[in-house]
């Protein structure tokens, strides 16, 4: 740094920077002499030229680097494109309560826009929930924006002009996203699955044919190729009558989690229902136990978590040892077993939503210059799923304690 | 019947860098530091513990482009000829702090270095070698990572997960010979759906961060202190907070102690210019060199540090192991109380805390397991594959969308400082999508070029980019890396489609970027 660079910092820059070359006394030094000393420290540092082949033989100072150095390629990068010329619009989670829009859109789209609007129209996003849709007026050229939104609810948006008369009209639709959930769910009821890998590979040297579903075939090609397979057992749902063809085991009596919650049909434990239950859930939390979010390690926890029924009851993991269930016996103590016990392999859930439907997109690439993106950070107001849905007011993670925060854990800060 | 089990996870990961264009990389150092300062302690400790009969169990991610960088010969030679300069200036820094406070941690450098040397020696140079030992004498379970730390629950497409997944599966095998049985996913970043992919690749177990499995459907019985399965039959470890805690507070955590080394005084910076100006950067700013002679004293300035004296530092370190396991038994029996039945503690950290940040970390680790060994293992060091094997019932909860950043969700990889790269990644994802089902039998130069788009669209994907962008660190840096690979990545597509494919380019691009040499672009098919 040169002496004006130096006399532009602020003090206590100037001593820190002092401090850290070792400068005496530099907490009561004045701008003036903290600028002098550094500028003598630092014209010692200032880059020389490399210097040319090895030292001398016989000498004691210590080799110079033998090959000559470049200098690293320019800092910012290669060029990249602007834009891609296709018209997208792209949602983004960021966190329970925030998504990120990004678009894209080309002159030709715009353009037909305009004239279809009657010349001119105001850009709007239209965000669409379980709620309702709703209209956020933005800038078309900005093309990055944060929303504010509902935890726990699915999404999905338009990029919309809005003709004079209110027509919208529809320059791009985006994939669909679910925001995360912000607290702990109200579903309680449970199932069980154990996983035995010996079990298969028991099987498999067995030979016996058609134990196994056709998706297990080791020539299944691609799919399987380097997959363990794994048997998977459901062990029934553990709660009262769960109805359907899987019945609960004998022992669930006034466990605390069975309390005052609707028993979902059979398929409970099932990627479908589950799924659903994902997108369906409501913000309220809150299932007779206090808060509802008293999760942490006071003693509303115990509730939650304890189960003098726990123990009694068949499923619990001390009362099933695996090798009994490894060689496919019946679990002793569980409900009569109507359930399935031979190598049922379920074969992966395909209720699950994706988070980000990505098809690939087939529009022809447009060759004309598309619009500059910039970002634009504009919190708008959120979106509630049901009005009357209240929206948690305190920390919902203050109970666990904060996940570890990034800033402690930087693996390579001031690394230059 | 042991009070609880204690599963300690390392994750070892550093970004892709290998800049054959230039002799004398900066960041390359990166590297150089993490295998002198936190691999090899941690590795030989490891086994110096197996050798003694102490029970030690660490489940440890290695990430791809990790080992990647590890096996590679020219940055195996980078490393050896770096840290020969590295043991010069310690031989001279003995000689020259000889009478001084400073004496104790000059012959601690000095003989460090040259047992880095030996160890690399004894593996051929390649460090994975020293993984596999440990692997075969049963103390470290190794797992993989997203190919290239990718962070999914920002990307657009499937394809672009199940590939980040898939490629990972192929590395593994590569230098493990054997396909993996766990994963950490990148930033434990989780969206619902990604266990399928992890199902189809045959890994049993992966890791969230504390509220993934709190706010799970339906809700966990015992927390997070058991694993649960995803529907598809996965396992889920969810983090323990208060063994993180102890470690990680920058308030009470272990690592702030006065007796510690002090990270922000090193010789680069405080030695006389004339001195170590050859051990700098050719380009003669003074930057780290790993040597460094203060103690974190207590809060002070810096230039108030006192002389670092590695014996009592070391001793103290100990006495936090023997604190820490202390705390996790009374944890662990307060818990089973609760849940009755003896509680899983999952403590996952980056590897590079232990040695790198916290100088003193490696011996902390060693000795919580002298500690758990001599106190009847109450507390029972586990990996996640033997936890399974013993345990196989557990609760099936579909976790929820969450990751171990700051504030628990996506916002350290996607806000205003970065949010630019999104658009180019995913129309990088639907191009490699693209073309590999145009071309889904691609051989000779078309095959190169495929491939080397799928490389430079897995580089661009590195999470560690967005990530520097955030903390500001080096920004420029992680600029550069983004666009490079977007570009040379929008290059050769679109001198496939507009059919002038040039040898030249593509052979430049492969010099330059040759990770993964068994890559294969149809796993976007």
């Amino acid at each position: 740094m040169t002496p004006d660079q130096l006399t532009k910092l602020p003090l206590k820059e100037l001593r820190a920077l002092a401090a850290g070359r070792g400068v005496a006394g530099s907490a009561k030094l004045g701008k003036a002499e903290l600028v002098a000393s550094l500028s003598g420290i630092m014209a010692g540092e200032r880059r020389e030229p490399p210097a040319p082949a090895a030292a001398p033989a016989g000498s004691s100072a210590p080799p110079q680097p033998a090959q000559s150095w470049q200098p690293a390629p320019p800092e910012h990068g290669l060029p990249i494109p602007d834009g891609y010329g296709r018209d997208r619009l792209v949602l983004l989670v960021q966190d329970p309560s925030h998504v990120f829009a990004y678009w894209e859109v080309s002159p030709a789209t715009l353009a037909r826009v305009r004239a279809e609007a009657g010349g001119h129209g105001a850009a709007v996003l239209v965000l669409r929930g379980p709620g309702g849709a709703e209209q956020r007026e933005v800038d078309l050229n900005g093309g990055n924006y944060y929303l504010a939104v509902a935890p726990g609810t699915a999404y999905d948006a338009e990029l919309c002009l809005r003709a004079a008369d209110g027509r919208l009209i529809r320059i791009a639709g985006s994939n669909r996203i679910h925001t995360p959930a912000a607290g702990p769910s109200w579903r309680t009821d449970e199932a069980w699955m154990e996983v035995d890998e010996s079990f298969q590979d028991l099987l498999a040297l067995a030979g016996v044919p058609g134990t196994i579903g056709s998706s297990m075939g080791s020539g299944s090609g691609q799919r399987f190729r380097n997959a363990r397979q794994i048997h998977v057992r459901p062990l029934g749902i553990e709660g009262e009558g769960a109805g359907g063809t899987i019945p609960a085991p004998a022992a669930a009596v006034g466990s605390p989690s069975s309390m005052s919650v609707a028993r979902p049909n059979v398929e409970t434990w099932s990627s479908a229902s589950l799924s659903s239950a994902v997108l369906a859930r409501s913000v309220a939390i809150g299932s007779g136990s206090g808060s509802g979010l008293g999760l942490g390690v006071g003693v509303s926890s115990g509730q939650l978590l304890s189960s003098g029924a726990l123990s009694s009851r068949a499923l619990s993991s001390r009362s099933l040892s695996s090798r009994s269930v490894g060689s496919g016996t019946v679990i002793e103590g569980a409900a009569e077993a109507q359930y399935p016990v031979e190598g049922v392999f379920h074969a992966p859930p395909t209720g699950l939503p994706k988070a980000a439907e990505g098809v690939p997109s087939t529009a022809p690439a447009d060759t004309t210059a598309p619009a500059q993106p910039q970002s634009t950070a504009q919190p708008s107001a959120p979106i509630a799923p049901n009005a009357a849905a209240p929206v948690p007011a305190h920390d919902p993670l203050a109970f666990i304690g904060a996940p570890k925060p990034a800033s402690q854990r930087k693996p390579k800060p001031s690394r230059a | 019947m042991p009070d609880g089990h204690f599963m300690l996870v390392l994750h070892a990961h550093l970004p892709w860098v290998r800049h054959a264009e230039d002799p004398f990389f900066i960041e390359e150092n990166w590297l150089v530091e993490a295998i002198s300062e936190s691999y090899i302690p941690i590795l030989s400790r490891l086994e110096r513990l197996a050798h003694e009969g102490v029970r030690a169990r660490v489940t440890m991610t290695w990430t791809p482009p990790l080992c990647e960088m590890l096996a590679d010969p020219m940055l195996q030679e980078r490393y050896r000829a770096r840290t020969n300069r590295l043991l010069e200036l310690a031989e001279m820094e003995c000689q020259a702090k000889e009478h001084t406070p400073f004496a104790a941690a000059a012959r601690m450098y000095r003989d460090h270095y040259r047992f880095c040397l030996t160890v690399m020696e004894r593996f051929g140079g390649n460090l994975l070698g020293y993984v596999r030992l440990l692997r075969d004498m049963g103390v470290v379970e190794p797992i993989t990572c997203t190919a290239t730390h990718g962070f999914l629950p920002l990307m657009y497409t499937h394809e672009a997960r199940r590939a980040q997944v898939r490629i990972a599966c192929a590395n593994y095998q590569k230098h493990f010979g054997e396909q993996p049985r766990g994963i950490w996913l990148a930033e434990c970043g989780y969206v619902p759906g990604v266990e399928d992919l992890l199902k189809d690749a045959g890994i049993r177990f992966f890791f969230v961060d504390t509220h993934g499995l709190y706010f799970g459907e339906p809700r966990p019985r015992y927390g997070v202190y058991a694993p649960a399965y995803t529907p598809s039959g996965v396992a889920a470890f969810a983090r323990d907070p208060d063994s993180s805690r102890s470690v990680w507070s920058s308030e009470s955590g272990y690592p702030g102690d006065p007796l510690y080394r002090e990270f922000y005084r090193d010789l680069g910076y405080d030695g006389e210019y004339n001195w170590v100006k050859a051990f700098l950067h050719p380009d003669g700013v003074r930057r780290n060199l790993g040597l460094k002679y203060h103690r974190i004293t207590g809060k002070v300035q810096l230039h108030e540090k006192q002389a670092y004296d590695p014996v009592p530092a070391h001793a103290r370190a100990m006495d936090h192991a023997g604190h820490f396991h202390y705390h996790r038994v009374e944890q662990a029996k307060w818990l089973g109380s609760i849940i009755e039945k003896p509680p899983l503690l999952v403590s996952p950290y980056d590897c590079e805390l232990f040695g790198h940040w916290w100088y003193e970390g490696p011996q902390f680790l060693e000795s919580i397991f002298r500690c758990c060994q001599a106190h009847g293992h109450r507390l029972m060091p586990v990996t996640g594959t033997e936890y399974l094997n013993e345990f196989p019932v557990h609760q099936v909860v579909q976790p929820s969308a969450s990751s171990w950043g700051d504030a628990g969700y996506n916002g350290v990889w996607i806000n205003p400082t970065n949010d630019w790269i999104y658009r180019h990644l995913h129309v990088a994802e639907e191009r490699m999508v693209e073309l590999a089902r145009r071309f889904p039998e691609a051989d000779g130069l078309l095959r190169e070029a495929l491939d080397q788009m799928a490389r430079e669209l897995l580089l661009a994907q590195s999470s560690d980019w967005a990530f520097i962008m955030t903390t500001g660190t080096t920004v420029p840096y992680a600029v550069r890396r983004t666009k490079d690979h977007i570009n040379r990545f929008t290059g050769l597509y679109e001198q496939i489609v507009q059919g002038r494919l040039e040898a030249k380019t593509v052979h430049d691009i492969q010099w330059r970027d040759p990770i993964f040499s068994e890559i294969d672009y149809r796993e976007w098919l």
